[in-house]
């Protein structure tokens, strides 16, 4: 099964496949072996020693939407930022699109749980700053941000400061920003953690069409099982610093929210994950 | 391939324009105001009662302000004063921002350098500075350096640990932000850490200036020859209270148009801020 996937200029096309046929040559755009992390800290004469990761193997294959379960503290969140390079492993490496990761770069787009926009600059400003340090050339910058930002559906709030947008309308410039950049992989750390209910709905929606449109692998964070279960192709549970189970959601898209709390077979998968965690 | 269907947000914001005239009459006239003006008010009775009854050799009362103002114009002693003043304070004052902001900034973003000076600093900052004021003058004398380097003493730490705090307190996540989008040392510093700590910064420039302020009065009433300092001491001399009055008003505008001026600029340099507080 091979997807074609028309740019947002609708020039060039790129091809990928989907993981159910992706021959074993074929890099994955995320590949994590045997990563561990431990931090050490002294205090006094007691030496506290954490295990945040113990040998975590993962892979991403292109165009997949993996989430990334667990309850709080079980290294899920540091293994994105590991693969964003924001921390360093103590041991294992990550492989992005065939290129060892040692530190932050444009093929790895980033949105955070707190949108962290730069309070002073406006809507399309921030966009545009993180092309400034993605290292794209500044002719190209107000164009590539204007389009992500409609993409998004903000268009209209170009000229905005970050504190007169809501919650939802912030998170919305942190993925344009993401985009912007156009990398081959989208790192989502629990994005919708901070929004209510009602908004979390609308921005999940939102994410599965801009995804439908710009298909790109992603890595999403989230402690929501719902969350999980309705965005992606596969959900990997992980506990105590290690992957607990890898599971692939089969139920056809496009689903909605109510369409999976009638699906009994998602139900059932539903279940089989709660057990996990 | 789905097809785009933005959807629109569903917030708006509405922005109306109100005429000049009417901007004008909403800041001069309300209830805030009024209470401020009344106030000023029953304070300008008591002290004319208060000093018609004690004598102008006591207490000037306001009544008699204008005339020694006046006086004091035409002799153009005022005008000497000030800019004698004015001189030694704004060197130091603008020493102070230099040193105090780029110290501040480095002890803030390079912790262990940050973690170094620290002690230093706050034993630095709790020295009452006014206590120095003569050694600074049996090392430089009575010109202009031992004024110069006194004003800059007296504000230079509190902007530079307000500076500091500023950088501490920068949001991580927009730090974070940066790093992952692949910003190098310098444009973190210039795209990021600065802006985002000039609220802070600007606390401290403000609160600067009234301890630039003191600073210079000190050091001019204990040399007792110069600027507006060294006028009160003489004025004061000869129970020309009318006189020290007039002094301490200019002084009290000269704080208030200098701080407008750091607010002012404040206003503009940071439009998104209501302060640190904020």
């Amino acid at each position: 099964m091979v997807y074609t996937v028309d740019n947002m200029d609708g020039t060039p096309e790129r091809t990928g496949t989907m993981l159910a046929d992706v021959a074993p040559s074929e890099p994955a755009s995320i590949l994590v072996a045997g990563l561990t992390k431990r931090y050490e800290r002294t205090k006094g004469r007691v030496i506290t020693r954490t295990t945040a990761l113990e040998g975590v193997d993962l892979a991403v294959a292109p165009q997949e939407f993996v989430s990334l379960v667990g309850p709080s503290g079980c290294g899920k969140t540091t293994v994105l930022q590991i693969i964003a390079g924001l921390l360093a492993p103590t041991t294992g490496t990550v492989m992005v699109g065939g290129n060892e990761v040692t530190r932050p770069g444009p093929d790895r787009g980033v949105v955070f749980q707190q949108a962290s926009l730069m309070p002073w600059l406006s809507v399309v400003e921030n966009v545009m700053l993180g092309l400034e340090f993605a290292g794209v050339p500044r002719r190209d910058r107000r164009g590539r941000a204007e389009r992500y930002l409609e993409l998004v559906g903000l268009k209209d709030f170009l000229t905005h400061l970050p504190h007169e947008l809501s919650g939802g309308m912030q998170q919305r410039v942190g993925i344009a920003r993401a985009l912007a950049i156009e990398p081959q992989v989208l790192l989502m750390d629990e994005p919708f953690g901070a929004l209510d209910a009602i908004t979390r709905q609308n921005m999940q929606a939102e994410l599965i069409r801009i995804w439908e449109q710009e298909r790109r692998s992603v890595l999403f964070v989230t402690h929501s099982l719902d969350e999980a279960l309705l965005l992606s192709d596969r959900v990997v549970v992980m506990e105590k610093g290690r992957i607990a189970a890898s599971v692939e959601v089969p139920m056809p898209r496009p689903r909605t929210r109510v369409g999976l709390l009638e699906d009994p077979e998602a139900r059932a998968l539903q279940i089989r994950l709660e057990e996990m965690l | 391939m789905a097809t785009a269907t933005v959807t629109a947000p569903t917030s708006y914001i509405e922005q109306e324009r109100i005429s000049v005239g009417a901007a004008v009459r909403g800041w001069l006239f309300n209830r805030v105001r009024l209470i401020q003006l009344i106030f000023v008010v029953v304070i300008l009775v008591v002290w004319e009662i208060v000093g018609r009854l004690l004598g102008s050799f006591f207490l000037a009362p306001p009544s008699a302000l204008w005339g020694a103002a006046v006086e004091m114009i035409s002799t153009g002693e005022l005008q000497l004063a000030l800019l004698d003043s004015l001189s030694s304070l704004l060197a130091g004052y603008a020493t102070a921002v230099v040193v105090g902001v780029g110290v501040g900034f480095f002890m803030g973003w390079y912790r262990p350098f940050g973690e170094t000076l620290n002690p230093f600093v706050s034993a630095a900052y709790v020295i009452p500075t006014a206590g120095l004021v003569p050694i600074f003058i049996i090392w430089f004398g009575l010109g202009f350096t031992a004024r110069w380097v006194t004003v800059f003493l007296f504000c230079v730490f509190e902007i530079l640990v307000s500076t500091y705090t500023g950088v501490r307190n920068i949001d991580s996540g927009l730090v974070r932000a940066g790093r992952a989008f692949g910003a190098n040392e310098w444009q973190l510093f210039g795209k990021v850490a600065i802006p985002a700590s000039l609220p802070f910064i600007f606390a401290g420039l403000r609160m600067g200036v009234s301890r630039a302020l003191k600073g210079m009065i000190i050091a001019e009433l204990l040399f007792a020859v110069t600027g507006l300092g060294g006028l009160i001491q003489s004025a004061a001399n000869y129970y020309r209270t009318d006189k020290v009055f007039v002094i301490v008003i200019v002084l009290a505008l000269l704080g208030i148009a200098l701080s407008a001026v750091v607010q002012w600029t404040e206003r503009r340099v940071t439009p998104w801020s209501d302060g640190p507080n904020h």
